[in-house]
């Protein structure tokens, strides 16, 4: 899906939990997610620990929009 | 280790007084039975029905499949970790009734969190008969009835428990008798000409519907491995019931196809060099990663050239399939893997949810998504309705006796990832 | 058996009618066979005969579409025909789209069996790759004796209605279908064979190809962050509370679009997951885990970004089609470039 929205001209970022599959099947900007059953997430954090979490995460993703990707990669999260 | 499998051809199984095999008849005391099982408290009732090949019979809302099986050498080691002690098995002499299947069926209650038992159709005779491999085999059918008020997970270790007591009751039948074949398992001598071969079995773990038992305990995280004599003997149990055509029962793991196989070809064509065990629809890439690493490494150090790797089941478990073959690959070992397609109702969708580009030799255990129109039958043991959650397969909720269509998905074992099956996928 | 009777279709410079000038010459026919109908008819021999061959100019059936296609087909039908070949187009695109397109008309409206032929790369075939028998021909009408043979005896067979090979054997392009059938081996004998032949490094075929992806050229990255619209976008299964849009649980057939507008977070309260492929619970407790506008909102309101768009989409990816996926993405795209949407963040479990 992400691919064509790519094509389309719409810089994007996938995160998925299993990068695998993005990468088979070709989305540029691939982050991975936490968890499959959390992507943007972790519940064994208090709330406000897991939002901040989740910001550095989303952080990253729009930081990686402003930058060129030709090929599928895996980009990694900051420490 | 040296493993001695008995078998004991049955040609026919019917009831009758005594439980016993007689000229390769096995007959059946059916209250005997019902009491031994009804022992335990969770069970309300058990009902037992046999189906054999050719009969205008269906079986439904399969569960576990197990071939009668009882471990000689040594009383009361069978299937360790669930009737007996967790103790390696393996070895010594065990006896099989061939060609008999005890099948457990019951309608349960829904589990949690829409990962739900599926329907599971077995169709002694009629078109789906040729893709179902329990249509081949005489089944001793056991429908049970689950008392009210306990967990989910109590009924399915209830039902578990009973269909694997049923089994070895069955094959005690056998203990004087001398048996039509001996079959010697061991990995003896092979020339280190002959390429080393690792077999990979992925199985998984996830609620309360898929469950691969390894000695009584779920598969976990650390890769780790098996004498080929344990499968045959009972130590990897099945407790996974959801999508019923690419399971692979209890049966399919003491008649493990591609066990046999290496060993049919070993000190032949190739040297089997032992099994590795890891855990797939792991929900954390990290674990897949691991998991597949840690897999791959051991089979470099059991000194494989090639290895086989086996689906494990699907939806995500088919990225842990191909992490484990681009981990092994990446260790410089060739893979051939099997794996089941969901290509859509026209076969004209890619069939994986994922893949990587070392997955260059993969051998397709079918299409699930293919429809097939099915006859109405005379009879149905197991229920009377076609389970349906959600409106993912379609014919739910029909009549059992009556024709239905439905995909593929419902055929019990039709696209088995260990490899009984016969059904592979073609371009047309 | 009586002499199969053939009619060919053909444009109007493979008729002989002229060239590019002639591209607009309304459908017409004539008696019997014409350019490379010629040669065909020779390799059929007395086992059919072109009994008449239809053309009309590559422009005209272009431009009048569905007027041409009836007229074509009337042609057609007066000469009952137990079979149609039309082409061979090579690689002209304009040619190949009126060969196919008659041949599917043809099968779908008279009932008669088609066969076509032209290059793989032109773009007929992945439009009619599936319903049609396209057979593969290289970019040169030089191989047009070699083509029309394989036309002759593959009409032949659909003329008679005698089942085709496999493609590979029988010389057509597999429609991508896939179907299941016996085979004399069982998947465990098969995969062993199959690591042997890698280990030997003897030759070996999957039984699965996969996929090829085209190059994609992706799109530039974002200039400036803080005056940028964002969109998020999810595989996930987050939609709203009793799911209005009717997403299924798993192969989602639909996507679903909601609006979040003055919202700052996505609570259980309003929104579920009706995802099916996993346990679900997590999400369904806090469905930011998968569309984080809890925390887009925040970057959003320190201007750190220029907004969040007010629509967020939500399907359910578990084992759906590649094609289904692709459709998605290419409707959804287009929605938010008419929203003035400059780049997307996607969540998949």
């Amino acid at each position: 899906m992400v691919r064509e929205m790519e094509g389309a001209g719409l810089p994007t970022v996938f995160f998925s939990s299993i990068p695998a599959i993005p990468l088979a099947f070709g989305a540029t900007r691939i982050l991975p997610g936490r968890a499959i059953r959390y992507v943007l997430g972790d519940p064994s954090l208090p709330l406000d620990r897991e939002r901040h979490v989740r910001r550095r995460m989303v952080e990253a993703a729009l930081q990686a929009l402003g930058q060129p990707c030709p090929r599928p990669t895996l980009l990694s999260l900051p420490a | 280790m040296r493993l001695e499998i008995a078998s004991y051809q049955v040609k026919d199984v019917r009831f009758g007084a005594a439980t016993r095999l007689r000229d390769g008849v096995l007959e059946i005391d059916a209250d005997e039975l019902r009491r031994l099982l009804l022992q335990d408290p969770a069970l309300d009732d058990v009902t037992v029905a046999l189906a054999r090949p050719g009969e205008s019979v269906r079986i439904i809302h399969v569960l576990d499949t197990v071939e009668p099986r009882a471990r000689m050498s040594q009383p009361g080691t069978d299937f360790p970790g669930h009737l007996s002690p967790p103790l390696t098995v393996g070895e010594g002499r065990t006896h099989r009734l061939a060609g008999v299947a005890v099948m457990e069926t019951a309608e349960l209650p829904l589990s949690l969190g829409g990962l739900n038992v599926k329907e599971a159709i077995v169709d002694m005779s009629g078109p789906a008969a040729a893709f179902t491999p329990f249509a081949s085999t005489l089944n001793v059918v056991l429908t049970f009835k689950v008392c009210p008020g306990l967990s989910y997970a109590e009924y399915d270790a209830a039902i578990r428990h009973a269909g694997l007591r049923a089994a070895v009751h069955l094959a005690e039948v056998t203990r004087d008798l001398p048996p039509h074949e001996v079959e010697t398992f061991a990995l003896g001598p092979s020339s280190p000409d002959l390429p080393r071969i690792v077999y990979t079995c992925l199985l998984c773990q996830e609620g309360d519907v898929h469950h691969d038992f390894v000695y009584g305990r779920t598969v976990d995280e650390t890769p780790t491995l098996v004498h080929p004599n344990e499968f045959l003997d009972g130590a990897i149990v099945n407790g996974e019931h959801h999508i019923a055509a690419y399971l692979k029962p209890t049966f399919f793991h003491q008649n493990h196809p591609i066990i046999r196989e290496l060993y049919r070809r070993h000190g032949h064509e190739l040297t089997f060099a032992g099994v590795v065990l890891t855990k797939c629809l792991t929900w954390s890439n990290f674990d897949k990663q691991r998991s597949a690493s840690f897999a791959a490494k051991l089979a470099r150090l059991l000194g494989a050239q090639g290895v086989v790797i086996s689906a494990g089941t699907g939806g995500h478990a088919v990225a842990d399939l191909m992490l484990n073959c681009q981990e092994a690959a990446r260790a410089g070992l060739k893979t051939a893997l099997t794996c089941f397609e969901m290509a859509g109702d026209r076969g004209d969708e890619f069939g994986f949810v994922t893949y990587v580009p070392e997955a260059d030799a993969v051998v397709s255990t079918g299409n699930m998504d293919e429809l097939i129109d099915l006859p109405p039958v005379e009879r149905v043991i197991g229920g009377t309705t076609i389970i349906d959650i959600g409106d993912y397969e379609g014919g739910g909720g029909a009549a059992a006796l009556g024709a239905l269509t439905t995909a593929m998905r419902r055929l019990y074992c039709c696209t088995s990832l260990v490899g009984p099956g016969l059904m592979t996928t073609r371009p047309v | 058996m009586g002499t199969l009777r053939i009619v060919h279709y053909l444009n109007q410079f493979f008729a002989g009618v002229g060239g590019e000038k002639h591209a607009n010459v309304a459908p017409e026919r004539r008696h019997g066979a014409a350019g490379p109908g010629v040669p065909m008819q020779k390799a059929l021999g007395e086992a059919a005969e072109i009994v008449a061959t239809v053309y009309c100019g590559d422009d005209y059936f272009n431009v009048n579409g569905e007027a041409a296609i009836a007229r074509i087909v009337e042609l057609i039908a007066a000469e009952a025909p137990a079979v149609v070949v039309t082409g061979p187009a090579f690689a002209s695109g304009r040619y190949g789209m009126a060969c196919a397109a008659v041949g599917q008309a043809v099968e779908e409206r008279l009932g008669i069996p088609a066969v076509t032929a032209m290059a793989t790369d032109n773009p007929a075939v992945e439009l009619y790759r599936r319903s049609l028998c396209i057979i593969p021909t290289g970019e040169s009408v030089a191989t047009t004796g070699e083509i029309v043979e394989r036309m002759a005896r593959i009409a032949l067979k659909r003329g008679r209605g005698e089942p085709l090979g496999r493609p590979d054997d029988e010389g057509y392009l597999s429609r991508g279908i896939r179907q299941n059938v016996i085979v004399p081996q069982p998947a465990a004998v098969r995969v062993v064979d199959l690591v042997l032949r890698k280990v030997r490094g003897e030759p070996y075929t999957t039984e699965i190809p996969l996929p090829d992806v085209d190059p994609l050229v992706p799109a530039p990255p974002l200039r400036d962050l803080k005056t940028a619209t964002i969109a998020l976008v999810t595989s996930g299964g987050v939609v709203p509370r009793g799911n209005p849009d009717r997403i299924e649980a798993r192969r989602a057939s639909r996507w679903s679009k909601f609006s979040i507008a003055g919202l700052d977070d996505l609570s259980s309260r309003d929104f579920e997951c009706i995802h099916g492929g996993f346990d679900n619970e997590l999400v369904a407790a806090d469905p930011d885990r998968v569309l984080p506008v809890d925390v887009m909102r925040e970057l959003e309101r320190e201007g750190s970004i220029g907004r969040l768009h007010e629509y967020c989409y939500a399907t359910v990816g578990a084992g759906g089609p590649i094609e289904r996926a692709r459709r998605f993405g290419r409707d959804i795209s287009a929605e938010l470039l008419a929203a003035g949407v400059q780049a997307v963040i996607m969540t998949a479990t």
